[in-house]
Order: C-alpha cells, then sequence, then structure tokens
C-alpha cells in the first residue's frame, strides 16, 4: 500500500480530553478568549491542569502557541507545530501530537483553534479593528488568477471543480441536499449548533438560491465565532484520567498534485484524501465498511460526496446513492456528522468533528448518541483539497 | 468586443509577474515553455515538472481551448461583480494543454457545456495584468 512503509503509531495515542465553546453568530468574547476557554474546558474535562500539557499544536489561524501557553500557565513546552492545510488542519494536528507523544517527544499534547468566523466578517460598529489576520500560500494564486475573475473566496474556487462533478457523472441536486439535511436533523439534538430549531426540508433545500453553481445557499456551511480543543497523551497517563480513551488507529494526510493551485491538476476533482484514506484504513487495519459514524469535513454538500467516494463508499460520481434513503442519518448505517457538522452546528474548522466523535465513543453524545459505537472516522478538507482522516475507537487499543 | 473593466487588478510578484508581463508586452496569452523538454507549464514554475529544468520562455499558444468546467454566479459581495450577476466564469484548457481562467461575454448559462470549443483572447489592463476572454468558436454554437 505506502511506498514508505506503513505508519507505526496506531494504539499509540488517545484523545482523552475536549472542550468547546459554543457556535455563536456574534459574540463578545475575543478569539483569545474562545480558544483559551475550550484549551481549559479540555485539559479539566481530561483530569489533569495546565502544568501537565507540554505540548501545543495550535492549527493555522489567528492564536499562536506562544499565547496561549502564556495565557494558560503552560510553564515547560517541549514540542509546538503548526499545520498549514486550512480546513484539513486540525485532524492533521491530532496526528501530529500523536506521533509526538508516541515518539515520546512529549506527553500531554493540547490541540486548540478557534476563530470569529462570524464576527470577522460582520464588525459592530462600536468594535476596535481586528488585527489577527490569518493568510496561507494559494492566497497568491487567488489573488492573481481567481479573484480578478469574481473568484474571490472559497464558494466560488471550489464551484470551478465541482461545477464539473456535477456536470460530468450527473450528481443530482437531491445527493447534495441529503448532506445539508442530515446535518440539519443532527443540530436539533444538539444544544450547541447554531441551527437547532431551524429544520430544513428538500423542498426548502432544492428553492434556496444559487450562490455559485452548482453550490446553493444551503450547500454552504455557516459561519460562527467558535473554539474548540482536544487533549492528547500516550495510552499509558490516558489510563489513570478521567474519561474512557479514544484511540487513534490510523491517520493520515494527502495532498492533491500542485496543491497551490486549483485548475491545472491532471484530475481537477482528486482530492488529498484520496491518497490519505488508503494509509490510514491500512495503519487502522480495518475498512471503511466498520466504521458505526462519519464526521466528514462539510464546508460545502459536494465536497462531502467526493470525499465519502475517495473514502471507499461509492465509486466516483457515485456516492449519490451512498447518501439515499437516511443512510447517513442518525439510524441509518453510517451516521454522518451526528453534531450537525460545519453546516448545521458551526464552523470550527472541524475540531468540533474530532469533539464529536470523541463524545460518540465515549458514549456521552446524549440524544444523538450511536449506539454501542465502537469506532469511526474524522476527515479535514482544506485550502485547494488538502485532507486528513483520523479512524478513532473506544478505550485502549 | 470588450466590456468595461473596473475590478481591482492584481499586484503580481515573481514568476506570476513574468506571466503577465509576457502576455501583456506580446498582446497574446504567453504560457511558460521549458526550453530543455518543451513542457508548457501554467501557473509558471521555476523548475519543470517533469524533467526538473530551471530553463523557461514565456511564448504565445494559438489561443484554441475547449470548456474544462465553468461556473455561474449569481451573487457577489463584490461591488466589481455584484451588477454583472450572473456571470460566467469558464475554465479553459488550452489545446497546447494547460487551463486558464476566462471570463466571456459571448457565451451564455444556457449555451455552455462541457467539452465546447472556444478560443481565447486576452485584453490588455495594465503592463502588469490582462484578462482572458473566451469566446465560441464559429459555427459551433
Amino acid at each position: 500500500m505506502s511506498r514508505r512503509g506503513r505508519a507505526n503509531f496506531s494504539g499509540k495515542a488517545a484523545i482523552v480530553g475536549i472542550g468547546e465553546t459554543g457556535y455563536f453568530r456574534g459574540t463578545d468574547q475575543s478569539i483569545l478568549q474562545m480558544v483559551l476557554s475550550a484549551s481549559m474546558a479540555a485539559i479539566r474535562d481530561a483530569g489533569l491542569k495546565p502544568s501537565d500539557i507540554d505540548a501545543i499544536i495550535p492549527p493555522p489561524g489567528f492564536v499562536a502557541w506562544d499565547e496561549i501557553a502564556a495565557h494558560l500557565g503552560v510553564s515547560d513546552v517541549r514540542y509546538t507545530s503548526c499545520p498549514q492545510m486550512g480546513g484539513a488542519s486540525p485532524t492533521a494536528a491530532l496526528i501530529t501530537a500523536s506521533m509526538a507523544v508516541a515518539a515520546g517527544v512529549a506527553e500531554v499534547a493540547l490541540v486548540p483553534i478557534g476563530w470569529n468566523g462570524y464576527s470577522a466578517l460582520r464588525p459592530r460598529p462600536d468594535a476596535r479593528p481586528n488585527k489577527r489576520r490569518f493568510t496561507a500560500a494559494f492566497f497568491e494564486t487567488v489573488k492573481n488568477y481567481y479573484a480578478p475573475y469574481g473568484l474571490r473566496s472559497a464558494p466560488w474556487w471550489y464551484s470551478l471543480y465541482l461545477e464539473r462533478y456535477v456536470k460530468y457523472y450527473d450528481v443530482p441536486a437531491e445527493a447534495a441536499g441529503a448532506i445539508a439535511i442530515a446535518c440539519r436533523k443532527h443540530a436539533q439534538l444538539n444544544k450547541l449548533a447554531a441551527m437547532r430549531d431551524r429544520p430544513l426540508s428538500m423542498e426548502e433545500y432544492l428553492a434556496s438560491p444559487f450562490i455559485t453553481e452548482p453550490l446553493r445557499k444551503h450547500d454552504c456551511c455557516i459561519e460562527t465565532d467558535c473554539a474548540a480543543a482536544i487533549v492528547v497523551t500516550t495510552p499509558e497517563r490516558a489510563r489513570d484520567l478521567a474519561h474512557i480513551p479514544v484511540t487513534l488507529l490510523g491517520g493520515a494526510e494527502g495532498h492533491p498534485d500542485r496543491p497551490d493551485e486549483l485548475i491545472n491538476r491532471s484530475d481537477m476533482l482528486s482530492l488529498g484524501l484520496d491518497r490519505a484514506a488508503p494509509q490510514a484504513f491500512a495503519m487502522a487495519g480495518v475498512n471503511p465498511q466498520d466504521m458505526d459514524f462519519l464526521q466528514i469535513y462539510d464546508c460545502f454538500t459536494y465536497v462531502v460526496l467526493l470525499e465519502l467516494e475517495a473514502l471507499g463508499y461509492a465509486e466516483r460520481g457515485g456516492a449519490a446513492e451512498f447518501v439515499r434513503n437516511g443512510n447517513i442519518e442518525l439510524g441509518g448505517k453510517y451516521p454522518l456528522n451526528t453534531h450537525g457538522g460545519l453546516m448545521s452546528q458551526g464552523h470550527c474548522w472541524g475540531m468540533n468533528h474530532i469533539v464529536e466523535a470523541a463524545r460518540q465513543l465515549r458514549h456521552q453524545a446524549g440524544e444523538a448518541q450511536v449506539k454501542d459505537c465502537e469506532i469511526g472516522l474524522v476527515t479535514g478538507y482544506g485550502d485547494l483539497g488538502d485532507g486528513t482522516i483520523a479512524i478513532l475507537a473506544r478505550g485502549a487499543k | 468586443m470588450t466590456a468595461k473593466t473596473n475590478t481591482k487588478t492584481p499586484q503580481p510578484d515573481d514568476l506570476d509577474l513574468k506571466f503577465y508581463q509576457a502576455t501583456a508586452d506580446a498582446g497574446a496569452l504567453c504560457i511558460q515553455q521549458c526550453a530543455e523538454c518543451g513542457q508548457r507549464t501554467h501557473p509558471a514554475r521555476y523548475y519543470c515538472p517533469v524533467c526538473s529544468s530551471e530553463h523557461f520562455s514565456f511564448k504565445a499558444v494559438s489561443g484554441r481551448a475547449s470548456v474544462h468546467s465553468y461556473t455561474v454566479s449569481h451573487f457577489s459581495v463584490e461591488s466589481a461583480w455584484k451588477d454583472k450577476v450572473p456571470y460566467l466564469t469558464i475554465v479553459a484548457e488550452l489545446s497546447e494543454g494547460p487551463r486558464v481562467i476566462a471570463r466571456t461575454s459571448s457565451i451564455t448559462p444556457t449555451s455552455i457545456a462541457i467539452g465546447m470549443p472556444i478560443v481565447l483572447r486576452v485584453e490588455v489592463v495594465t503592463p502588469e495584468f490582462s484578462y482572458v476572454w473566451a469566446d465560441p468558436v464559429e459555427g459551433s454554437s
């Protein structure tokens, strides 16, 4: 399978703490406050203190490891790094944290992220200017080649390949609608979800206006202010902590060839996840059919369809069949985004997907609990198609 | 015919600047071509992705292309674009291989199709930025 041999940290790291803020459509809290709040919640949830943390791996964003350490009182940081792949970064950071603790570079890693995805675009009249800015290498490509054509942000760039997916494979809008509706249904069970109490029908989905084809309004995730964090440690250290550990069985990242540019790949529909998924399943020694739930990075519904194909649940162009008849809803065979996802809980760069996966595997997911679940997966998707996947299981392995 | 252009132009640097300068100088789309193996690459790269040569020039291409993908935008928050909706943006595959983004005033959302032959031309906006425009091939639509 792998040209470089199989990764050997399966079963050697576990998520032991989870924390998240609410998913706000506007808040007075600063990004730093939210990140610290989610971080402290995750540390306390694990039964740990800030002084137990010795690695901080924040995905790229608006708050850096050093200020997190200083504010929390983490006095002896032995390891940091920062994955640079947009929405694929939280899962990449989970994998990096797992490698760090498995290798003995650190023992207890904090992986936090947060942002003001709603308020940044809608500052209040009295708000002080937001000085925290996020950048990525591919923004140069966007500025020089896409933005001059009216393609300034993600829905417009991604539509350049998603419309080819739809037209070439004749993908019905109802398939994308099934993703939006599953997420919205699950959000009704989640007290933190921004779209709780706002149910969505297929008729409403199909009637929602196009932003840029094939993306309708309801194909796009929602903007929220939020933060989430996890704590990762070794199986040995996990034994004495507050909750049953959630063990990383497999994890991998993958990237399309020419990762800084979207349209000149030989296959414009290729995702990093096409390469990452087989690696992660091989490392974990399990099959896609073994999963009890799927927490799939859902910036846009059609991207989820392509991810499901990359994971092996359908041939290219065939995910429409997979998502039919409630197969991806709670009660179906592969419940997807049981927290509501980016579509309906809120956009926390997919860290909320990792938090939800851990909550499910602890059997603490309340009304959204997948009964007796033992194993599930999380994906990340970011920038111009970077992909990550983590396969997680209940208990020590 | 060239539509009025009132969008902010980018300020490229490095090889992106060289691409736009070559295109403006020639008044034609100029794509990077490897001096050793002939590979055409866009956007331009310091090393050829095929042979790793660092010798290249920007050469005019024929303008013959086909529609590889596209999107019809119905919404924009940008002042330069919100009065243009719906606007059509094309991923054009050059007969020479590379793909570029193109805009159009002669192809409509209802007449476009993947695989459709098109012809590209440039509108030089500044010495450092040109638009690529797509038109249907005579008799094809």
